[in-house]
């Protein structure tokens, strides 16, 4: 354009726009314009633009809205419920960012205000961290409701997962967030009714904050929520597109509908984008698309999102728990929790090895039935019943035993197979052979339940009636020293690692004892007039009795280890390991025969360690270690091989430790939590486990700070006493736990105090130390417990103030 | 930082035609400028006007250290930041498009008469663009749209500031405006 031409547009457009009337400036263009159209173009382009941006519908209000102090800067969106702006406080009290409601309401009779104040009073209490808080509200000069809500600033949860390329599991986990949220809210008694993404944000440090909570409470509760567009159809839950009053359970089937468009970037409902699409799916018994996710996920989806609320996941907590359990890799209780699931779950992870299992398992159950029905003994099917529960629990049990994940399956093996034999001896209690296999019966179960050292369900209290009942029945079997033996071991297990009552373990040791020595090979291939069973089992008698012994030794170590005899301890571990020598190499390749030698080489260990020859100590350690690992390449699963592997993982690092290669600690430490964290995902109920893992993480949390790797070290020990405390807090009769609590809280003490946070580190010794004198006036105080706990404690606590005690 | 005597020197300098000047000039009060940028950037929203007169008012004193300035100078510095100001949002539109925003993003406007150029667009970078055509064509009108859009200035102060009357500047502002939106919005 010449500036000529650019003169004359300018001139003529500035002409045109001063003559209001349409027509007569038509004809003024057309005359000015006549020999020219191209210009005539060019001016009713211009004028048209004007038009265009002058228009008034494209200004932002002129005037500000205010409402109380509050003083709107923006429209940030109109919705369903109204229209929502941010603001800021105008009346200086403080610099404060909020986002304001305005409440499209039906309704603006009293009835409705009153509600409107009340329901505002419980969603003003909805106090939790990923909420957006309801922070006022109230009704406008021309009383329209209104809400003031804390501002927040994010993403919705789909795109923040997209920017951030989550994964399945990560966006699970940052979903669990919202489902934490949604519990905390049905617990004080309010539903969302309007969950979808864009109500879901994430901030910038990732997490979540609900927005709109209860707000459509607010508007008139009595009105069918999708007339008055309060409702968005792809997520609401058929009973709520039918106009019936909101629950928590449509919140679940919106949760489930969230989740599944989170995880599969599409909606489980096609077409159900309108309200008439979404009304039919709410008529008609449509079931969502196929996710295309992982079984149990699509399980849990599907729960979540059934027609009928009564089928879904009872509450957000079970949805949430589900989750974690497909997480975790453990069944969901979407699927049918029976034990035909379990089983079936199992056996996928174990396809082959487990089939012979299962069978085993249904005939028992079959033959079982059958004779309890039949109440009659018949001679066969007797001993065939028989003979399945004895392979079940005496031969099966021991393979299965070797899987990860197992421990709930032994407990139902052992179960069931302990009900059979129960049945069995009430109908012939006569029989001699059957109440021994029912007391061996019992101290299987009684191991799978809660016995130290055993893959185990972590329910001791369990365990020692099971044991109860072994001893009862053992009582009046002739030559059953054995497995009587057996019973004093296992409960001096329980008694002294779990309750820490050494005498007690103490008094069943010496009893097991007598009672090995009872069963010596003499007397054991000496004439006896008792059943045929029983000569079988003298034929394996020797074994067994060898094997007891070292299990004697093992637990008379640890006993010793207890009351800090440590000389003791070392020969005792050391003539085990010469027994050991001596056993029958048929024996010797017994996995069990490795854990047994690597348990004796750290007893003597520790002798070493405890005397302060590290060097000494550390070549045990290591020897149980690479003879624990060189098994784990046989049996890389074996949960109470991986168990014995980090406690030796645990003793080389100390000793590492202590020789000043603390980098070196540091790795076995690591390492050893790995194969911890390998087993616990398969044994999340295992106490001993737990217990071990936690020891682990304190040692570890130990040494970062002597690095001073501290924020590594407070976050780890931190965790760690809470998780504790959770545990102790779940269970709070248990001793143990309440011990395993005061040594994690005098270790945290021990890393604040390092990060000069001294009062708080009183305040945590403090804590321990009440802990240890509640021991003591229990009578469960050990030689350890004086040591190494409250002297340890003492000892730390001088430098703190005058006050403290 | 420059010296005020130095800044002086260089208003004076390139209002006398040394183009390099300006260079020199946009390199000493920069950062100053962008932080008045900053503040309008993330904290206007559409619907508000660039408020930076008062932020660069201030700049400009801070910098020159004394009220004793001719009228010229002020002009010039006027003149100058606002030119400054259309460059630093023209680097903030293209780090923004670099960055690739995501969808959803809220629109940016200058002024309520250019709600239709989202700053945060390349739509701004062809605003950019007709601008410096504009100006070709006539130098009064771009320099009536910098100061009153990239410095926010009102009509009378933007009147005031360049010896105009307040219907001259409405007029040649409902012109240029439907003139840049001809030319960026007519298909």
């Amino acid at each position: 354009m010449t500036p000529e031409r650019y003169r004359l547009v300018e001139s003529l457009f500035d002409q045109a726009i001063c003559i209001a009337d349409a027509e007569s400036r038509a004809r003024f263009i057309e005359a000015a314009t006549q020999t020219d159209p191209e210009l005539a173009t060019e001016l009713q382009l211009l004028l048209a633009s004007y038009e265009t941006w002058s228009s008034p519908l494209d200004l932002p209000p002129p005037v500000l809205l205010r409402v109380g102090p509050y003083e709107c800067v923006e429209q940030l969106g109109v919705g369903g419920m109204g229209t929502v702006y941010r603001a800021r406080r105008v009346d200086g009290q403080f610099q404060q960012e909020v986002a304001i409601k305005f409440l499209r309401s039906s309704l603006q009779a009293d009835s409705y205000r009153t509600r409107f104040a009340a329901e505002r009073q419980i969603l003003a209490h909805l106090n939790h961290p990923n909420i957006a808080r309801l922070l006022d509200g109230g009704m406008t000069s021309e009383g329209a409701p209104y809400l003031v809500m804390e501002y927040v600033q994010g993403d919705s949860i789909d795109q923040y997962c997209q920017r951030q390329g989550f994964g399945i599991q990560e966006r699970i986990r940052l979903f669990q967030q919202v489902l934490a949220a949604v519990d905390a809210a049905h617990r004080s008694l309010v539903v969302h009714r309007d969950l979808k993404p864009s109500n879901i944000l994430v901030n910038h440090e990732g997490s979540v904050k609900l927005l709109d909570f209860g707000a459509s409470q607010l508007l008139d509760p009595d009105a069918n929520l999708t007339e008055i567009g309060a409702l968005t159809p792809s997520y609401a839950s058929p009973e709520l597109l039918r106009g019936e009053p909101a629950s928590t359970a449509s919140d679940v089937f919106s949760l489930g509908v969230v989740l599944f468009e989170l995880l599969t970037g599409t909606r489980p409902f096609p077409g159900a984008t309108s309200y008439v699409a979404s009304l039919e799916r709410s008529l008609r018994d449509t079931e969502p698309a196929r996710s295309g996710l992982p079984y149990d996920l699509d399980a849990v989806l599907r729960k979540a999102m059934r027609r009928r609320p009564d089928l879904r996941h009872a509450s957000v907590a079970a949805l949430d728990d589900d989750l974690q359990r497909y997480l975790d890799g453990r069944p969901v209780s979407a699927r049918d929790p029976h034990w035909g699931y379990l089983t079936l779950r199992f056996l996928r992870r174990h396809q082959r090895a487990l089939v012979a299992a299962a069978v085993a398992l249904l005939l028992l159950i079959a033959a079982g039935v059958y004779a309890w029905r039949q109440q009659i003994a018949a001679a066969q099917r007797f001993e065939e019943s028989r003979q399945i529960s004895r392979y079940v629990l005496f031969e099966l049990f021991d393979d299965v035993s070797q899987l990860p994940g197992s421990t709930a399956l032994r407990a139902r093996m052992a179960q069931t197979a302990q009900q059979q034999l129960d049945k069995l001896a009430a109908l012939s209690s006569q029989n001699l052979d059957l109440r021994l296999d029912t007391a061996r019966g019992y101290n299987r179960l009684a191991e799978v339940y809660g016995v130290p050292g055993y893959a185990n369900l972590g329910r001791p209290r369990e365990a020692l009636d099971s044991l109860r009942l072994a001893r009862e029945l053992l009582a009046v079997v002739p030559r059953a020293s054995l497995e009587r033996a057996r019973t004093a071991l296992l409960e001096a297990r329980i008694q002294m690692y779990l309750f820490g009552n050494t005498e007690a373990a103490r008094a069943l040791v010496d009893d097991a004892e007598q009672q090995i020595k009872m069963a010596s090979p003499s007397t054991v291939t000496s004439p006896h007039t008792a059943s045929e069973a029983l000569d079988t089992i003298s034929a394996v008698a020797d074994d067994e009795r060898r094997e007891l012994g070292i299990h004697l030794r093992r637990v008379r170590g640890d006993l010793l280890d207890f009351d800090g005899l440590w000389a003791q301890e070392g020969d005792n571990a050391r003539q085990g390991l010469a027994e050991l020598d001596a056993w029958p190499q048929a024996l010797q390749a017994r996995p069990a025969y490795a854990m047994h030698r690597a348990h004796l080489l750290r007893q003597s260990g520790n002798q070493h360690y405890y005397e302060k020859h590290y060097s000494r100590a550390l070549a045990d350690y290591q020897q149980a270690f690479n003879l624990l690992e060189e098994q784990r390449k046989r049996h890389p699963e074996n949960p109470a091989l991986l168990g014995a592997l980090l406690s030796a993982g645990y003793d080389v690092g100390c000793t590492l430790d202590m020789l000043g290669s603390v980098p070196e600690a540091i790795a076995a430490f690591e390492n050893a939590l790995r194969a911890a964290d390998q087993v616990m995902r398969n044994e999340s109920n295992d106490q001993t486990l737990i217990r071990h893992t936690g020891i682990l993480r304190q040692g570890l949390a130990e040494l970062y700070a002597s690095q001073r790797r501290f924020p590594e070290a407070v976050a780890l020990i931190t965790n760690e006493v809470e998780f504790r405390k959770r545990r102790w807090n779940q269970r709070p009769e248990e001793a143990s736990l309440e011990r395993d609590l005061a040594y994690a809280e005098l270790a945290l003490g021990n890393v604040l105090s390092h990060v000069g946070r001294a009062a708080d580190a009183c305040t945590v010794w403090r804590q321990a130390a009440q802990r240890y004198h509640r021991f003591e006036s229990k009578g469960a105080m050990t030689a350890w417990d004086q040591a190494q706990g409250l002297g340890k404690l003492k000892e730390a606590m001088s430098a703190c103030s005058e006050g403290s005690r | 930082m420059s010296s005020s005597g130095e800044v002086t020197q260089l208003l004076r300098q390139w209002r006398d035609g040394d183009v390099a000047a300006f260079e020199q000039l946009t390199e000493a009060v920069y950062s100053h400028l962008h932080r008045v940028a900053e503040g309008y950037l993330q904290r206007e929203r559409p619907g508000h006007t660039l408020q930076a007169t008062g932020l660069v008012n201030e700049v400009f004193l801070r910098l020159l250290h004394t009220r004793d300035l001719s009228y010229a100078d002020r002009v010039h510095f006027f003149t100058f930041a606002a030119k400054v100001m259309r460059r630093i949002l023209v680097d903030y539109s293209r780090l923004r498009l670099s960055q690739k925003r995501g969808s959803g993003a809220e629109a940016l406007a200058l002024a309520p008469e250019l709600a239709w150029v989202n700053v945060d667009s390349d739509a701004f970078l062809d605003l950019d663009r007709a601008l410096e055509e504009l100006g070709q064509l006539d130098a009064v009108k771009l320099h009536i749209l910098e100061l009153r859009y990239f410095l926010g200035m009102t009509p009378e102060e933007t009147a005031e500031m360049l010896g105009l009357s307040r219907s001259t500047v409405d007029r040649a502002v409902r012109f240029s405006i439907s003139w840049l939106h001809q030319r960026l919005q007519t298909p």
